[in-house]
């Protein structure tokens, strides 16, 4: 289940950062991705709670640090 | 309404356009994705925003090289929130602040023309949601007296959103958005109109379809007699719609109305059907037949005498919404459906009347005046002018006059020498400079009055009198009035001691008549430059069947100082 959310994720952030060929893993760290600053990343969370029909807390969001956060909050919404 | 998502993700239109405007963005939160919205929003409307954004921190605390270069990027509009998450928390340690803080940096932004953003009331019912009140009125009041501030109604916006839904605590924390995500598309369309006005971008016309838009039945259906029938819930929708428009008709805006309909039937309906709210008089243009739409608003245009950028459609079909987008894409086109009541929303959303003030000539435009009737048979042109009885007076512009003045320039784009959009503060400095000044015409005949129609602004340099600028409105063309205005600065300008009168120039695509103007009226080009310089030497003697010798009210001190060599 873990292994269909990551593409997808990825094309959120593909779309976000406008960079067609990005790659993401999930020990990425969300800050060092390329163009992605504090902006950015409301952006990118409204684009993945619109991808997968849910919605993140502000405690949440405060505390995710890499890629594989998102992944694994996707994937436990989703059981 | 576009999605916060879908206008992140919009590029601005590729063709901007040339005119291009410096635009300032203060806050203390992350304005960026609001800054990419207008963006997109102006480039739509050919308008090429430069925004700038800067921390409302350095208005308050600059440095002199800060402000040096502040001056320096002469911003033309600058946009203002003032509340930040932060001051909410400096509140509770002290109130007054906040509101000479504001005052401060308005001050410091000087000729800029602002729109400042008025605070939201928070959910929480405590003394901050009073100061918020209080500081709104105060803000309220403050744009009532500065004709160059602005309040942007953030707070009625939020209460229409919902303001639950508005404030996003999350997206604060983590992005520092003044609010949800959600809410920023709304708010962009907020303010551009209220900037796209002042750069002339008006909806001067709506062009209406008939069936199930004016009323809910279709007229080949059901037949012209039994249209707007009372059985139909419908119905009454669509009459509150026409309500809704004849408001906007008794504020100046032209109706028209474009459907695929047997002429006649639709004639009938507006003459003589009693439930229409909505009678013949208050339509500017009929343009019924079975061509394409199309064609019937490049007539409504060609006989209203405006631009297609000025013209809004209003279509439930989706098909004819999609073909007169591809075809005319200047002309507004917003997403309706039959639903009457949400059409209202939709127009209101649009925000088409940004000024806050309704001028006379807004009311007189629709008022009732039988339309200009052609020249009789047998009739020559002179004859037909001075049978219209035309008054004209004469006279220097005042304060009184700056709504309408900024009204015409902004409104003017035929015989408009500069397309020079100036702001309130821009005209009050004309007026009260040493060399310069407006001169203006208002006008009326036997059918009615048509309040201001031209204004000049002139000024003098050692022997030669300048029109700097000069704008004139269509509804007065063709009665030899620019050249009757001519004629009086001529006799003017000879008793004042001038040689000669020099008016310039800026041509673009829609100004052409301008241009002309000059030339057929005897002046020469007297420099390669841009802006062009036209030149005539006095005095202005034309061979003119008919002319109009306005009333001179011109206040002889003030023409004197100003334009009289000592």
């Amino acid at each position: 289940m873990e292994k269909e959310i990551l593409p997808e994720l990825e094309i959120v952030f593909q779309e976000t950062l406008k960079r067609k060929d990005l790659k993401i893993a999930p020990e990425d760290i969300l800050k060092h991705l390329p163009g992605m600053d504090s902006l950015k990343l409301i952006h990118l969370v409204v684009g993945i709670e619109k991808r997968f029909s849910m919605k993140f807390s502000t405690l949440d969001l405060v505390n995710f640090k890499q890629v594989k956060d998102f992944v694994e909050a996707i994937h436990s919404r989703k059981k | 309404m576009e999605s916060f998502l879908e206008l992140m993700n919009a590029e601005p239109a590729t063709d901007p356009g040339i005119h291009e405007i410096k635009i300032g963005l203060i806050s203390n939160g992350g304005m960026e994705p609001l800054a990419h919205m207008l963006t997109v929003l102006f480039s739509r409307q050919k308008i090429k925003a430069r925004i700038f954004l800067f921390p409302f921190e350095s208005y308050l605390h600059p440095t002199e090289e800060f402000l040096k270069s502040h001056e320096a990027l002469g911003l033309k509009y600058v946009i203002l929130f003032p509340l930040t998450q932060d001051q909410k928390l400096r509140y509770y340690q002290s109130d007054e602040t906040m509101w000479t803080e504001l005052e401060t940096v308005i001050k410091r932004l000087g000729k800029s023309q602002l729109l400042v953003s008025s605070l939201v009331l928070p959910l929480e019912r405590n003394s901050f949601s009073s100061f918020v009140m209080k500081f709104n009125d105060q803000l309220s009041a403050l744009a009532n007296q500065n004709p160059n501030v602005t309040m942007v109604d953030v707070d009625r916006l939020a209460g229409d959103l919902g303001r639950r839904e508005w404030f996003d605590q999350r997206s604060w924390l983590i992005s520092k958005f003044p609010c949800s995500p959600t809410m920023l598309p709304q708010l962009a369309h907020t303010i551009s109109p209220i900037i796209a006005s002042r750069e002339g971008k008006i909806i001067k016309c709506i062009v209406l379809d008939a069936d199930q838009v004016l009323w809910p039945e279709i007229v080949d259906e059901v037949g012209a007699e039994n249209i707007l029938s009372p059985e139909n819930p419908e119905s009454q929708a669509c009459i509150e719609f026409q309500y809704y428009l004849a408001e906007l008709f008794r504020r100046g805006i032209f109706l028209a109305v474009c459907s695929k309909n047997e002429k006649n039937d639709i004639k009938k309906i507006f003459t003589s059907h009693p439930g229409m709210v909505l009678k013949e008089n208050a339509i500017a243009s009929f343009q019924v037949s079975w061509t394409d739409k199309a064609e019937g608003i490049r007539n409504i245009a060609r006989e209203l005498n405006i631009g297609l950028d000025s013209l809004l459609f209003l279509d439930d079909s989706a098909f004819e919404r999609e073909f007169i987008r591809r075809e005319l894409p200047e002309v507004i086109v917003p997403e309706i459906s039959a639903d009457s009541s949400h059409t209202i929303r939709v127009l209101s959303e649009l925000n088409l009347f940004p000024e806050k003030t309704i001028t006379k000539e807004d009311k007189l435009r629709n008022s009732q005046r039988a339309p200009l009737p052609a020249s009789g048979e047998g009739q020559s042109t002179e004859e037909f002018l001075r049978d219209l009885k035309m008054k004209g007076i004469i006279r220097l512009a005042d304060e009184k006059d700056l709504s309408r003045l900024v009204q015409l320039f902004q409104r003017s784009n035929q015989f408009n020498m500069m397309t020079a959009r100036y702001s309130p503060q821009e005209i009050s400095g004309i007026l009260a400079s040493q060399k310069s000044h407006i001169v203006t015409l208002d006008l009326s005949d036997r059918l009615g009055e048509l309040g201001m129609i031209s204004a000049l602004i002139l000024e003098r340099e050692e022997n030669t009198l300048e029109i700097s600028d000069w704008v004139f409105s269509c509804r007065a063309f063709s009665r030899n009035l620019e050249q009757s205005i001519l004629r009086w600065l001529s006799d003017r300008a000879q008793v004042s001691g001038c040689k000669k009168l020099r008016g310039r120039i800026v041509p673009n695509e829609r100004n052409l008549m301008a241009r002309q103007f000059y030339e057929a009226n005897g002046f020469h080009r007297s420099h390669v430059t841009m802006p062009e310089y036209w030149e005539l030497e006095l005095p202005y003697a034309p061979s003119l069947s008919f002319a109009l010798k306005p009333v001179d009210e011109i206040n002889e001190d003030l023409w004197k100082k100003k334009f009289c060599l000592n």
